[in-house]
Order: structure tokens, then sequence, then C-alpha cells
């Protein structure tokens, strides 16, 4: 007898709408790359769709994303569904519409956790990277009110060239709000963002330095911190950071970040524009054993032949290589940025 | 007659079994003296059989494991590149498991000589693991911690009745409340623990085994209930204290052995917060930094909670 194959959480594009306009923004369908117009399925259809995937996955947590998710006005009924069927979901939204009475419908157990965008202490900083006036306010107000109905809620800050200087007073903020934790991610180009390159992309040192503050804050005050996206351990030592997490590819893995787009095309994760096929027409696992999807979870880059970390690190970020250069066997854009200062550790 | 039979078929059955295991790289020295005692005979009565013919395990065993003795596993670790590849860990872990399975009573069948031979496997654990220490495999404070843990299963394992004993009655054992063996194991094991958190180099395996009953006895001392049974304040504060320096490392362990993973959202345990967060809390809400930056409303909402939080707390 074989036990069932279960994949361990999916992601759901709620939408492809939005309310802000971020320059640091991945979503897929922002490529220079054509990406199918995908539009929305209705409420019934999309309950049908996320039924037949979970089914198929065993995914026990969805991370209901966007575009906005709470532009959908179906948003409740989403988190309804998955909460009947007992499967944890996590809503990444700007908080723009996270009012109390969209938190009174959705506490306390609709939600595991709500990720909210704090990027920066400085007003005028996080509505400049938002594109969006007054999204500071509405931010701080929708972090307090989730405080105020006892949610957990965790801040994420996107370090580029334009926030990083105010990163220590930032954490401090989401501290002073009673963020559960902090997600500290690098700017990873993609969609909007791969034409904001030059003016986002910090450097190793800078990032360095963003890392020695985290290190400090987390032990000053507990908070846990952690970095999705993957830094290049020939860039970085993060052996350094005792307090710190790091994230790395999980292509290939129970853990790869399969995402479905409002459609329900279905993408290596949320950061690609490959679509694998879509979970309404197709067997999730079809896909997932796809040549597609294999070839994406193999794409090393050449650089990285040699380094005894490359199983591990799987070369950075394949789908921002992708993204950007339209290869994905090319270098994550980071990497290839700062190439010359590699030091790549020894077999 | 039909005692001869069922030997016949007893050592033709252990036979086919032990064969199969043998084929499989299955230790069988180590199959045959673990397990429940049916699983132990017959492989015992097959492995006879197979040394009959001239195959040669690694040591010798007897038809039942409670005649073997210590001696058969004293052999040191057994030098291998990595540790899952060695010896002494796998006899670890084997002994680990049994003793677990005896303690929670998933295993049934303890009598006096499986006692002795368990008791004597975790102290053979405690040998394998200075090995392992001692050939690299692990570092110090990984195995400062199996040995601690050894030595709470092997106390588990020396507090359990076996079948001879059942129907004592004046078996007794000292009572010590649950919360405060949890508090006395974690206040051991804490300077190690934290010692791990720090470390450079860590082995996944031996930290998710030992985090197990670490985080079981954080769980005990996050319950109000437990916490109630100290009777002194002070008592109640180094419990609190304790298990809070306790968790802050086992959460720095545990994300430090999980999967790759991309989207690593923070782990977030569904907890109270402490009050000496929330004032900490309270003062960067105060301070004029954050004051300037946040709307007014928002200022007042969020201190309005760290206090609510507090007072509630």
């Amino acid at each position: 007898m074989t036990l069932p194959r279960r994949h361990d959480s999916l992601v759901f594009e709620v939408t492809q709408r939005c309310n802000h306009a971020c320059a640091h923004c991945y979503n897929a369908w922002k490529n220079a790359r054509p990406y199918p117009a995908a539009g929305e399925l209705g409420t019934a259809e999309t309950l049908a769709m996320l039924g037949k995937v979970l089914d198929e996955s065993g995914a026990r947590l969805i991370s209901l994303s966007g575009g906005e998710p709470m532009l959908r006005k179906d948003i409740f009924e989403i988190a309804e569904y998955l909460a009947a069927r007992g499967v944890a979901a996590n809503l990444i939204t700007n908080g723009s519409l996270v009012t109390e009475g969209a938190i009174a419908r959705l506490a306390p157990e609709k939600i595991s956790v709500w990720e909210l965008p704090l990027l920066s202490a400085d007003r005028a900083v996080h509505d400049r990277m938002s594109g969006a006036p007054g999204a500071f306010d509405r931010v701080t107000m929708a972090l307090a009110n989730l405080k105020a109905a006892r949610q957990r809620v965790v801040t994420v800050f996107v370090a580029t060239r334009a926030n990083i200087a105010t990163w220590p007073e930032t954490a401090e903020l989401a501290f002073a709000l009673g963020a559960d934790g902090i997600m500290l991610n690098r700017f990873n180009p993609g969609g909007e963002g791969s034409r904001h390159i030059e003016e986002l992309q910090a450097s190793p040192e800078e990032l360095t330095r963003v890392l020695d503050q985290a290190e400090a804050i987390s032990e000053k005050y507990g908070i846990p911190i952690s970095c999705s996206i993957a830094m290049p351990p020939c860039l970085f030592d993060t052996s350094r950071y005792k307090h710190l997490t790091f994230g790395f590819c999980a292509a290939g893995t129970e853990r790869a970040y399969y995402t479905v787009d409002p459609v329900g095309n279905l993408r290596p994760c949320n950061h690609s524009p490959t679509i694998l096929g879509n979970v309404r027409e197709m067997n999730f696992w079809d896909l997932v054993d796809s040549h597609a999807a294999r070839d994406f979870t193999a794409a090393r880059p050449e650089f990285c032949a040699g380094c005894r970390l490359e199983t591990t690190c799987l070369g950075g970020c394949k789908a921002a290589a992708e993204a950007c250069c339209g290869d994905l066997q090319a270098m994550d854009p980071f990497l290839a940025a700062f190439a010359g200062q590699a030091v790549k550790p020894a077999m | 007659m039909a005692a001869r039979a069922m030997s016949i078929v007893l050592v033709v059955a252990g036979f086919a079994v032990a064969l199969l295991l043998a084929m499989l790289g299955v230790d069988l020295v180590r199959a045959c003296r673990t397990g429940p005692k049916w699983k132990r005979r017959l492989i015992g009565a097959g492995l006879v059989l197979l040394m009959a013919i001239g195959f040669s395990p690694a040591g010798g065993c007897s038809a039942t494991s409670e005649e073997t003795t210590p001696a058969t596993f004293a052999d040191p670790a057994t030098p291998a590149k990595n540790l899952s590849e060695s010896k002494g860990w796998q006899r670890i872990l084997a002994a680990w498991k049994e003793a677990e399975e005896i303690i929670s009573g998933k295993r049934g069948g303890f009598d006096k000589a499986g006692k002795e031979r368990l008791l004597d496997d975790l102290s053979q654990a405690k040998a394998d693991t200075a090995e392992l220490q001692k050939a690299k495999l692990i570092t110090e404070p990984e195995a400062g911690l199996l040995i601690k843990d050894l030595g709470f299963l092997a106390a588990g394992v020396q507090s359990m009745r076996t079948t001879e004993e059942m129907n004592f009655t004046c078996y007794k054992i000292a009572f010590v409340p649950p919360s405060h063996r949890s508090l006395q194991r974690l206040s051991e094991r804490l300077p190690l623990l934290e010692k791990l958190a720090a470390a450079e180099t860590i082995h996944p395996e031996v930290v998710g085994k030992v985090l197990v009953s670490i985080e079981a006895d954080i769980r005990n001392l996050d319950k109000e209930e437990s916490l109630k049974e100290f009777a002194k304040a002070e008592e109640r504060e180094k419990a609190e204290k304790t298990r809070d320096a306790a968790k802050a490392a086992a959460l720095r362990l545990r994300q430090r052995i999980a999967p790759p993973v991309c989207y690593l959202i923070p782990y977030v345990p569904r907890r109270e917060t402490s009050v000496a967060t929330l004032t900490e809390r309270l003062r960067a809400l105060e301070s004029p930094a954050v004051a300037a930056a946040l709307h007014p409303d928002v200022l007042r909402k969020a201190a309005a909670n760290a206090r609510t939080q507090e007072n509630k707390t």
C-alpha cells in the first residue's frame, strides 16, 4: 500500500486587480512576457476549483494572495469555505481594505496569519513605494485593528534602495504595533519590479547592514524575523545570524510554492510566469509531474557548478531569472548583478 | 506433537523472514532484540537456522532477547562518514524508540528481563553518543542533550512496572507533579539548548530528536493549570523564565532544521504575550520617533491594545 501524495501548501491568487501600484511588485502578469488575461471565476466556480485542487493535492494551507485579495467581494465566502474544510488560510493583503467590519467577518478562525506590508516607518516612503497616498495610515490602522481582534499578524519589509535607510525604525514600529513577526525580503526583480531594478536593487553590503540590524532587533525585542527570498550564500554569510531564519527555493519539495491564478492556471511559484496547465481541467499531480515542472525544479545556472551549496541554494530565485531574462537557466538577477563579489563555498 | 509442529513452523517462518531481512540489509542482531516478543522469537529462530548454514551476522544472538548479554552491543559506534550511516546512531534510535513505547504504554509484554536489557541498551546508547561525539559526527551540546534525554528515558523505564510486578500492591513511586518535573528537566537542559541554538553546526537528525521532549516540557509549562502547581511566586517566576528561554532557543532550532521553503513566514505560536514584551511595546509606542510616525488614531488604538493585553496578562 502506498500513502497518498500530499503537497503542504498552495498559493491562490484570488484576483489580479490591485488598488496599489508598487514599483517592486513581482506579479507574473506584469512581466514583459505576455500572460493570459485571467479575469475571475464566479464564487461557485472558484469554490469548486479550490475543492478539486485541495482534494487532489491534500494541501492544508492556502495563502490567499493577489492582486489585492480584499478587492474580491466573495473573499469572505472563500475564507469560510477553506475554514469549513479545515484548511488554514494566510491572507496576503496591502491592508487598505482591512477594516474593523472586514476583520469581524474573518476573525477569529478563518484567517490563520495576516500578512501586511510595512515598507517604512516614514509615511512618505511607504506611500511612495506603494504607489498609493494614504497607504501608510491605512496599513498601520489595519494592523492596530487586527491586534485589537487578537489576530496573528506578520509585517513584510521589502528591502530596496528606496527604504533600507528606514529599516531599523520600521522593524521597531512593527514591534510597537504588536506584529508577531517580520518577513524581511530583499527586492526580488520580476513583474513591475523588473522595470525598476536600477533604482530599487540594494547591494550586498547594504543588505548585510540590514541583516546586522535585523539580528540586533530580533534579539532585543524577541520578535521573529525571517528572510524568505533566498540570500545567496556566496554573497552573504548567513551563519552569522542566529536570530534570523533564511529560506531557500523549495522547488521539488513538498513545500514548493505552487500557485493557482484566479482562473485555475497552475504555476511553479508565485514569482514564476510559467503556466503548467489548468487545475480545473487537469489533475494537480499530472501538472506537478509534467516536464515543465521538472525543468523548473532542475534548472540551475552554470555559474553555480562546483559550489558546495548548489543543491541547497539552487542558485537563488530561478523564477526571477525566468521573469527578467526569459530563461530558467539564467542567473538570479541579483546574483548576476553582484557575481563579481561572490565567494563560492568550496566543496 | 502440536508443540513440535509449532516449533517447526516458527523456525521455517523465522528463517524466511530472517533471510528476507538479511537480503534487505537489516541488522538481524538488532531485529531479534527489539520489538514485541513474538517478533524477537520469530527472527531469533530464523537467525539460528541461518547461522547453522553458515550465515554470520555482525554479532551473536540467541533465540530470545532475554538471553542475550549486553556485550553483544558493546562494540563502539562504527566509524561512518555521516550520522545516519553510523551503527551507533541507529542503536540510539532503536533504544530510544523502544523506551518511548514502553513508557507511553504503547508496547506491552514488558518483563523483568526485558527491562534489564532495555536499560542496558540505553546505557549503551549513552556510550554510543560519546563515541559519535568523539568521531565528530555530532557536536558537544548535541551529545549533552542526547545523554540527558537518554537519562530521562532510563528513569522512565526504571519506573515502569514489569509483568512480574503487576500484582504488587506496594509498588509506589514518589509523586512529582508534572510541572515540577518539566521545570527540572528544562533547567537541566537549558544551558546546552542555548549553546546548541547558537552553534555554527547542528545536525538536524539530532536536533529534531532532542527537541521533541523539550517542546513537550515547554507546552506543559505553558498551561496555566501547570503553573498553578508552583505554590510560591518565585517558583512560578522561575518556571516562566526557564520556559521562555527554552522556547526562544527551541524556536530558533526548529526554524534552522526546517526543510527549505521559499515563502518563510516567521513561526508565530499562539500564546499570550508576556508582560515584559507588552511593557517594551508600550515604551516603544511612547518613543518620540514612533509617536511622530503614526497617525494619532493609530497610536491611540495601538496603545490601547497593548494596555488591554497587559491588564489581561
